[in-house]
């Protein structure tokens, strides 16, 4: 019912076109025989000039897009992004075939998806790119770290298990960071979050495994600070395992017990990554150097 | 005539009488046998090892105690630690930019002031621009020398830049090139006190042998200093010194990587360490190892003077300036406050219409005079008295 509505009122508001410009038409006609071949230009002129207005008016108010911007000024804009404007083609024909199909079952299954993918592209515009239960960000990770123009990775370690980073792909992630530290086209700092049962209160040092792991960091140069989870309890959104890339994107990393990854976001909304920034600095409040660390108490044997 | 005084200590020291016997000799032995087959020995385990025709025949070489003598040597002389190292290197500079290569591994922001020695300045800022860091550097010669500051003053005055300009590392010299005596250990620990200090890097190019390093050795994760100022060993040797606990595995790990890689760029640096580690490769390039037996001599000699004597000698610096031969006119000290001296003094004369104002001039109404000094524009002039003079 709601459909037959907005058909017919499709309809209707479609109509306006054809009126204009038959109207357009008379008008011109009118003034081919009554006017001269200078006034003729102006009207014609004039004409179009009040033709495009309503077009663009109409547009806008059709088609109310998140920036306001008209389908006309969309496709103005599209066109000169040769990339997008060409998945905006391809869009549109696949669009075209699904409509051109009548089955009412196609239908309902494809708008269902349709609407999925809207839901995803809208994220994607938002600057977000979710992945789930894979680690094939780390490709997506690889890539920002190596691009040109990022100078500091702020990594946030949020470490609930000894086994934290130390599968394949984490190992390989780590060899990614020595080597863009080492050979100095990359700044790297880290804060280790620890859970208090890998690190007990009266304990000098972590679990021995993650001991380890921040002391190859620290010998190659990371600068690496550290706190127990527990000391950040008045402060429960500092905890969570993060990175910021420069000022550039932010990537959020959600882990199983098993230290897979259950989700992974990264997000280049620049307010993101400057909030991100912030919980970064009263992190590093909390924690402590690694080296300070190394200075005071001796490495167990 | 008299003989000149000699008071340009600061730019390059007399060679000490060890030092001019170990060189003679080992011309002689480069002369008379310049691939002898106990010279590795020699080189790696010293004097003593050689057989006995040898230390006859070349007995200004006795002071060579081999790579690790000679390490040792330098590291008591500095009052450093057992478990710290000593690099050696054909040029300071290679070891500023060592130094600097692994500072800017941990720091975002470095601080420095106008006492650094230039070349330097130019090499940790050349690092900083090559991995996106920053250099912050502040004035402070002149409060120090005409506003008469304390060392409170400075420590103050660097603490607060350093947390104004959100600085996490710090590039200072123990003394710089006028003279002026940092205090270092005052410094560090105000900042530390508020701030997170990642790395502590010195210049000791003026200080060591020259005034005592041991305070730095609390609060520097890398000292540079020379062989040929004041240690009296004439031909260059750079001088590098860490061990600090929080940065020693960061420049071991860089410099076994750099040796590995081929990419220790001095010659001498890149042999020591091999030779020290027992990994010569065979490919490394000719070294000119005869600063390493004169600094040995240096180090030989300068270990045979009594620790008080030195305190002595720097507590009695306004006699020695007294003493000295210098031409006419009111030559007055431009100097910090008494905590802040070294053996380094400047002078400025005061008859500003008389006087020469032209550096090289200035240099020549003084030789005429008597001493040998630097001079530099306005008239001012700089005399360090090194422990040959009295």
């Amino acid at each position: 019912m709601r459909d037959k509505h907005l058909t017919r009122a499709a309809i209707q508001d479609h109509r306006w076109p054809f009126v204009a410009a038959i109207s357009a038409c008379l008008l011109i006609a009118t003034g081919w025989m009554a006017l001269s071949a200078a006034a003729l230009t102006a009207l014609v002129g004039m004409v179009v000039c009040l033709f495009v207005t309503l077009i663009h008016a109409h547009d806008r108010h059709r088609w109310p897009s998140a920036d306001r911007t008209s389908l006309l000024e969309s496709w103005w804009e599209l066109a000169g992004d040769r990339a997008v404007s060409n998945r905006s083609r391809q869009l549109t024909d696949s669009l075209l075939r699904i409509s051109r199909n009548r089955d009412p079952l196609f239908r309902e299954l494809a708008l269902e998806h349709l609407d999925e993918l809207v839901r995803r592209g809208e994220v994607i515009a938002g600057g977000t790119f979710i992945f789930e239960g894979t680690e094939t960000w780390r490709i997506i990770y690889e890539r920002l770290l190596r691009s040109p123009g990022l100078h500091l990775y702020r990594s946030v370690a949020w470490v609930k298990n000894a086994n934290y980073w130390q599968d394949e792909p984490g190992r390989k992630s780590m060899a990614i960071n020595f080597e863009l530290h080492a050979g100095e086209q990359l700044n790297i700092e880290r804060i280790a979050i620890i859970a208090d049962e890998l690190w007990p209160a009266g304990e000098v040092w972590p679990d021995e495994i993650l001991r380890q792991w921040l002391h190859a960091q620290h010998v190659r140069g990371i600068w690496i600070r550290f706190v127990r989870q527990s000391a950040l309890m008045q402060e429960p959104d500092l905890m969570a395992d993060i990175g910021i890339y420069g000022s550039r994107a932010l990537g959020t990393q959600e882990l199983d017990d098993n230290c897979r990854t259950v989700r992974f976001t990264m997000t280049f909304d620049f307010a993101s990554v400057v909030a991100a920034e912030e919980r970064w600095k009263r992190l590093a409040v909390y924690a402590e150097s690694f080296a300070g660390y190394l200075d005071r108490y001796d490495i167990p044997s | 005539m008299p003989p000149l005084l000699y008071l340009d200590t600061a730019r390059l020291g007399p060679m000490s009488p060890a030092a001019r016997d170990a060189q003679l000799d080992f011309v002689r032995l480069s002369a008379e046998e310049p691939s002898s087959l106990y010279f590795e020995q020699f080189l790696r385990d010293g004097f003593r090892t050689w057989p006995d025709s040898y230390q006859r025949r070349f007995p200004g070489l006795c002071t060579w105690s081999g790579i690790a003598g000679l390490k040792q040597a330098i590291r008591q002389l500095a009052g450093a630690p057992d478990e710290w190292q000593v690099l050696l290197a054909n040029r300071s500079l290679s070891l500023v930019e060592l130094a600097a290569r692994a500072m800017f591994r941990v720091c975002r922001n470095v601080l420095a002031t106008d006492l650094s020695w230039p070349t330097y300045q130019r090499a940790v800022e050349t690092k900083a621009h090559q991995t996106a860091n920053r250099v912050t550097v502040v004035p402070l010669r002149d409060d120090i020398l005409y506003r008469a500051w304390t060392v409170d003053d400075v420590a103050t005055y660097l603490t607060d830049a350093f947390i104004t300009h959100q600085c996490d590392g710090i590039f200072l010299p123990a003394v710089d090139h006028l003279g002026i005596r940092l205090p270092i250990h005052r410094i560090v620990k105000a900042i530390c006190r508020q701030h997170e200090l990642r790395f502590c890097m010195i210049d000791a190019a003026q200080a060591f042998c020259h005034v005592s390093i041991t305070e730095c050795l609390n609060c520097a994760d890398f000292i540079v200093a020379g062989s040929h100022k004041w240690m009296g060993g004439y031909l260059p040797t750079g001088i590098g010194l860490f061990g600090r606990r929080q940065s020693r595995s960061l420049i071991e790990c860089l410099l076994r990587r750099r040796r590995h890689l081929r990419r220790l760029s001095d010659p001498m640096l890149n042999f020591v360490e091999q030779l020290d580690n027992s990994e010569i490769d065979g490919e490394s390039e000719t070294v000119n190892l005869t600063s390493l037996f004169t600094c040995a001599g240096a180090v030989s000699d300068y270990r045979s003077i009594p620790p008080g004597e030195l305190t002595q000698r720097l507590t009695q610096i306004d006699s020695s300036l007294a003493a000295i031969p210098r031409p006419p006119g009111d030559w007055q000290p431009v100097r910090p406050v008494s905590d802040m001296r070294s053996r380094i003094t400047l002078l400025r004369s005061e008859d500003r219409g008389s006087s020469p104002r032209r550096a090289e001039a200035v240099r020549k109404v003084w030789l005429s005079a008597g001493s040998i000094v630097s001079a530099f524009h306005n008239g001012v002039v700089r005399l360090s008295i090194s422990r040959g003079a009295r």
